[in-house]
């Protein structure tokens, strides 16, 4: 799409630097909403014609540096879900993943790609994927605006997860537990996709799923071969490794945020009725059980990890969900859950315990909030100045008033004859039928 | 516009006495044939009808229909304020916000002026049948209020037992039991005394004695009153008035509770 467009928004240049490994590509952020297509449906007529929309449009990759000239995007079959999937195949740097990131559909964004001259030159042959406009007069005609604002990130990937639904299938029954080779494996793998066996037969991924293998499984050597077979252990405690890595420095901050800051947070009671000390607080190391009164004293666990302690398991437990949810099979996921359920070096079950009685807590203070929500919300009508619900106040005042004035002058007889006992009698309209209104009655 | 003269308040303040007790708010309805008014209790057990022809007016002018609702409290206030023999002008426009009550006192150039504000009532009206009653009895008004009023002490109802022998008005309380008969009875020279009973069945009924003794401050309103009654009906307790018009009390039996 060429640039005159008649924008007048500056434009901000950012620079995206993920990681060493990545090629820097120069894109300038878009932060207006509008398609492109509707952009050209409202220029002006006089203006310079404007090329159609890409009926294909392009889509912003990050590829990792150093892709060699073999390096192909492919569509693999994903282990987890067995659904089609787009991997980079590069037989010197192994496997990659793309991992889509999209902006919240609050904040619409597009891009807008700038072919810098010298770059455009460096990245031309390593970006196959970066939409370039054929035919172009100048450096600007070849910038792109994309509607889309996805960015796809190209990011490694561990081969051994393909291999991984194979080798539980193969070590399923207790009593036949079968090592097999790699060339095995990588068969029964590949057995429906040609193009998967041999991108696992290229030799540095070969080595790296040898090297792999060697972390999970139970290995024999058998003459020249080794042979494999999954160590649910081993694997746990892999996992259990990646894990400590990936949340060694906090988790990333959306994760952090929504999986443990907020999973760890008590609420704030304001209800201290009869101890002020009995106050929830989680800044203090050792932590303090959250109670609303005295009463709960007896009921709660006494508390025996500490704050820090508890974050780290939590962030340990979160990462473990994260990779068995993303990367698993159900079938093997379940068995590893079970295993590090149990695993005392992650010391679960006193997480679960605390993150229960925080639930319990938390529902407690729910039913406390309702109750005060509602006199907020009595208060915020008070304060506010609809006239609709002024005039409703005023009209209730006025019968309210209208009734006790009634009451009032209520005569003594009147008063005497609502204490009569009536029981046995039947009303009037009981016998009598109903008149049209306003019909003096004959009677 | 409604224009109602009335030669002696008296009869008015009469009639509002009688039912204030009853009723607190009620609409006056009010078109060429006269004033018209039906309510009924808060317990909704006791009904009072009332109809003032345009004969007792002079002279009688309404245009419209209208209802003039009142509260008979802020009348009774109003109508304090006339003496009986005062004459009574009633006066209204024909889509009113206010009653108004002059009062001209018939032996002095006094003349007093009220405007009573009237409200909007949501009263649901009964049809009520002519019926033919198993017995009517008619006696002295006094008589029945004294009747009503010597049996309050004993108990809460009576039972009204019309046979040919008489009227027999009987109640059982914790003190004892208590029972007033009447026969028939006429006297030539005070007709007002006259006790007259019309009977095609015999009937008897139970009914609160407190509501009975409320009817009762009509009394004053006429010499002698009807007292008519059918089984599973309402008893009809009526006091004539002057020129065809009328004061009638409508009350359900108590039923299934027997003393």
């Amino acid at each position: 799409m060429p640039q005159r467009l008649g924008l007048t928004r500056q434009w901000k240049t950012i620079s995206c630097d993920m990681r060493s490994r990545i090629v820097i590509i120069t894109v300038t952020m878009k932060t207006r909403s509008k398609l492109p297509s509707k952009e050209a449906q409202e220029a002006p007529i006089s203006g310079p014609v404007l090329n159609p929309s890409d009926q294909n449009p392009g889509k912003l990759v990050i590829l990792p540096k150093g892709l060699s000239q073999e390096a192909r995007l492919v569509t693999l079959h994903d282990p987890a879900n067995k659904k089609p999937a787009r991997y980079i195949l590069c037989p010197e740097n192994g496997i990659y993943e793309f991992t889509k990131i999209s902006a919240t559909s609050n904040c619409p964004r597009s891009w807008l790609i700038v072919h810098d001259q010298v770059e455009a030159e460096s990245t031309k042959d390593a970006l196959p994927c970066t939409p370039t406009q054929s035919g172009g007069r100048s450096s600007d005609a070849n910038d792109y605006i994309a509607a889309a604002d996805d960015m796809l990130v190209a990011t490694p990937y561990d081969a051994l997860l393909f291999l991984l639904p194979a080798l539980h299938e193969k070590s399923k029954s207790p009593e036949h537990k079968l090592y097999l080779a790699l060339d095995d494996l990588v068969d029964e793998t590949g057995s429906n996709s040609k193009l998967l066996r041999t991108s696992l037969q290229s030799t540095v991924i070969r080595n790296s799923l040898e090297e792999r293998l060697c972390a999970v499984c139970d290995v024999v050597d058998a003459g020249e071969e080794r042979m494999f077979r999954l160590s649910p252990k081993k694997l746990a405690q892999d996992l259990i490794k990646r894990a400590e890595n990936m949340s060694k420095d906090g988790l990333p901050r959306s994760m952090e945020n929504r999986f443990v800051t907020e999973a760890l947070e008590s609420p704030i009671m304001n209800q201290n009725r009869h101890d002020s000390k009995a106050e929830t607080s989680l800044s203090n190391d050792q932590i303090e059980v959250p109670q609303t009164t005295e009463e709960h004293n007896n009921k709660l666990p006494k508390a025996v990890m500490t704050n820090d302690e508890l974050t780290r398991v939590l962030r340990l437990r979160v990462a473990l969900s994260f990779m068995l949810k993303s990367y698993f099979p159900a079938a093997l996921r379940d068995d590893v859950e079970l295993l590090l359920a149990s695993n005392e070096q992650l010391n679960l079950t006193k997480l679960e315990e605390h993150l229960n009685h925080l639930a319990s807590v938390r529902s407690e203070a729910l039913a406390l909030r309702s109750i005060s929500d509602n006199i907020n919300r009595k208060r915020l009508m008070n304060d506010d100045d609809d006239d609709e619900a002024a005039d409703a106040r005023a009209e209730k005042k006025r019968k309210q008033e209208e009734k006790d004035r009634l009451k009032k002058t209520e005569s003594h007889g009147i008063k005497q004859l609502k204490k009569v006992d009536i029981s046995g009698m039947k009303k009037l309209s009981s016998f009598f039928s109903k008149a049209a209104p306003k019909k003096a009655a004959s009677g | 516009m409604l224009e109602a003269r009335l030669e002696q308040a008296e009869l008015l303040k009469k009639v509002v006495d009688a039912i204030k007790d009853l009723v607190q708010d009620c609409n006056f309805d009010c078109n060429d044939s006269g004033v018209a008014l039906q309510a009924m209790d808060n317990s909704h057990v006791a009904l009072v009808s009332m109809m003032l022809k345009s004969e007792a007016f002079s002279p009688f002018r309404c245009d419209r229909n209208i209802a003039l609702g009142i509260n008979l409290s802020s009348l009774t206030k109003v109508l304090r304020c006339a003496q009986n023999n005062d004459i009574l002008t009633v006066k209204a426009e024909d889509a009113p916000d206010v009653v108004n009550l002059m009062f001209e006192s018939s032996d002095s150039d006094r003349l007093s002026e009220y405007d009573i504000k009237l409200m909007d009532i949501d009263q649901e009206h009964l049809g009520i049948p002519e019926t033919e009653y198993a017995a009517t009895v008619t006696m002295p008004s006094p008589e029945f209020q004294r009747i009503c009023r010597d049996l309050s002490a004993l108990s809460e109802s009576v039972s009204i037992e019309c046979t040919k022998e008489g009227v027999k008005f009987a109640c059982n309380g914790d003190i004892g039991s208590g029972a007033v008969t009447l026969r028939s009875h006429s006297d030539v020279e005070n007709p007002d005394q006259n006790i007259k009973i019309d009977l095609t069945e015999p009937v008897a009924l139970t009914f609160s004695l407190k509501y009975l003794s409320n009817f009762c401050k009509a009394s004053g309103l006429a010499k002698s009153v009807n007292i008519c009654l059918s089984n599973e009906v309402p008893l009809l307790v009526e006091y004539g008035l002057a020129a065809n018009s009328y004061l009638r009390f409508y009350l359900a039996p108590k039923i299934g509770d027997e003393e």
